[in-house]
């Protein structure tokens, strides 16, 4: 293994838990997410070479990630991708705080996001990325992804104060 | 002035110029209506990064460290560094280039406790600072700091993951290189994101050498990846330390 290979291998390590969050926000599910980063990993080192020295090797793997994605949202066809997120998972049956409502119902509404939408909101306020780098990440201009992110906080504000009727009136 | 919900969410998002973001704030002190409109896009964004915060700090699955790293996802038998002195982490540094990197790469086969206290430890989430370097983390502020601290902090800064990190360096020895990298506080504990060996002291100038221990490009790479506006001034250092670097 070359040093370039290694200090490149240890910056993808240390990028990892990044890479897992943002394949649970676009997947809603774990294992899903983790064999999303896989291929992700796979790839990135594949084509190590295309990344350019000097710029962000965070939003190149997120262009990765997003990408091999897609790819597995076109191979599988729309019927069963992004069901409701881990629901016989480790939130259900646990101390139901507020916090861990929100964050059940937070992720409910991300899952039925279309998929640009999604993908938006999971760059933005879920990674942290300025509108500059997401845009970039993405290959759209800043105005595609203002207002594809306009529309999905307005979904998803409908769809948290619809969640938040339901559990009022106990349906 | 009537602002439209593009306009909050590139408020909210920090995404305005300093004069727009300015008559935005102002405006809200006078308006209720559009405070709350703030209020509850501020809400959303928090919401969404907190529902999938948690991710961060689950353990890292074994098979995708394992294809990162490139090593075989069957355990890997520990290796015993018995024949060097862990006595000072900077000891280690005498085997000269082999740190950095590889040093990242081979920390899966450290075992803790199999040494005199070292300054990491790995675990199944990476590399946790302890002993001295752990308490300079903890401790120590940039302003204060002892000339001839052992360990020296850098900057301080909110990473975009929301956790407070901070830069280190190692004072050099006379047999060894600077040491320098990035921990981020994480669950109680400060978690070594980079670790690597500044350009060996030789090919600098005099001067710089004297000025203090530089911080090694791939450190410097890792913070522009996730330092989230500036670095912390010495007041919001020592703000930041009195709440025990939790946010």
């Amino acid at each position: 293994m070359t040093p370039a290979e290694q200090q490149f291998r240890a910056e993808l390590v240390s990028l990892l838990p990044r890479l897992r969050r943002f394949g649970r926000a676009l997947t809603g599910q774990r294992q899903d997410a983790d064999d999303l980063v896989q291929t992700a990993i796979e790839r990135a080192l594949t084509r190590r070479e295309q990344w350019e020295a000097g710029t962000r090797l965070s939003s190149w793997l997120f262009r990765i990630v997003q990408n091999a994605w897609i790819d597995e949202v076109r191979a599988r066809g729309r019927r069963d991708r992004v069901l409701a997120p881990e629901e016989a998972g480790e939130h259900v049956g646990v101390s139901t705080t507020d916090a861990q409502i929100d964050a059940l119902a937070v992720r409910k509404a991300m899952a039925r996001l279309n998929d640009d939408q999604r993908i938006a909101v999971s760059l933005v306020l879920v990674e942290g990325l300025p509108y500059k780098e997401a845009a970039a990440v993405l290959d759209i201009p800043i105005g595609t992804l203002t207002s594809r992110l306009a529309r999905a906080r307005e979904q998803l504000q409908a769809l948290l104060a619809d969640f938040g009727r339901s559990k009022e009136t106990g349906r | 002035m009537k602002y439209s919900d593009d306009d909050l969410m590139a408020y909210v998002d920090g995404e305005l110029d300093a004069e727009s973001a300015a008559a935005i704030a102002a405006a809200l002190a006078l308006d209720a209506a559009l405070a709350d409109r703030v209020a509850r896009q501020r809400e959303l964004r928090r919401a969404v990064h907190a529902a999938f915060e948690p991710v961060l700090a689950e353990p890292m699955p074994q098979r995708l460290l394992a294809s990162a790293r490139g090593t075989p996802a069957a355990p890997v038998r520990a290796r015993r560094w018995s024949g060097f002195e862990w006595g000072a982490m900077t000891a280690s540094l005498a085997l000269g280039a082999v740190l950095g990197a590889v040093f990242l790469h081979q920390a899966q086969d450290l075992v803790p406790g199999t040494g005199p206290a070292a300054d990491w430890v790995a675990d199944e989430t990476g590399l946790r600072a302890r002993g001295a370097l752990a308490l300079a983390l903890t401790q120590q502020l940039a302003a204060t700091q002892a000339p001839d601290a052992p360990v020296k902090v850098g900057s301080s800064f909110v990473a975009t993951t929301g956790e407070y990190c901070r830069s280190f360096t190692f004072a050099p020895t006379a047999a060894t290189a600077h040491l320098g990298g990035l921990a981020c506080r994480r669950s109680g504990a400060w978690r070594l994101l980079a670790v690597a060996e500044a350009d060996r002291p030789g090919g600098a100038p005099e001067q710089y050498r004297q000025a203090g221990a530089p911080v090694p490009a791939p450190v410097l790479r890792a913070i522009e990846d996730r330092i989230q506006g500036n670095a912390l001034d010495a007041d919001a250092e020592r703000a930041a330390r009195q709440r025990g670097w939790e946010r």
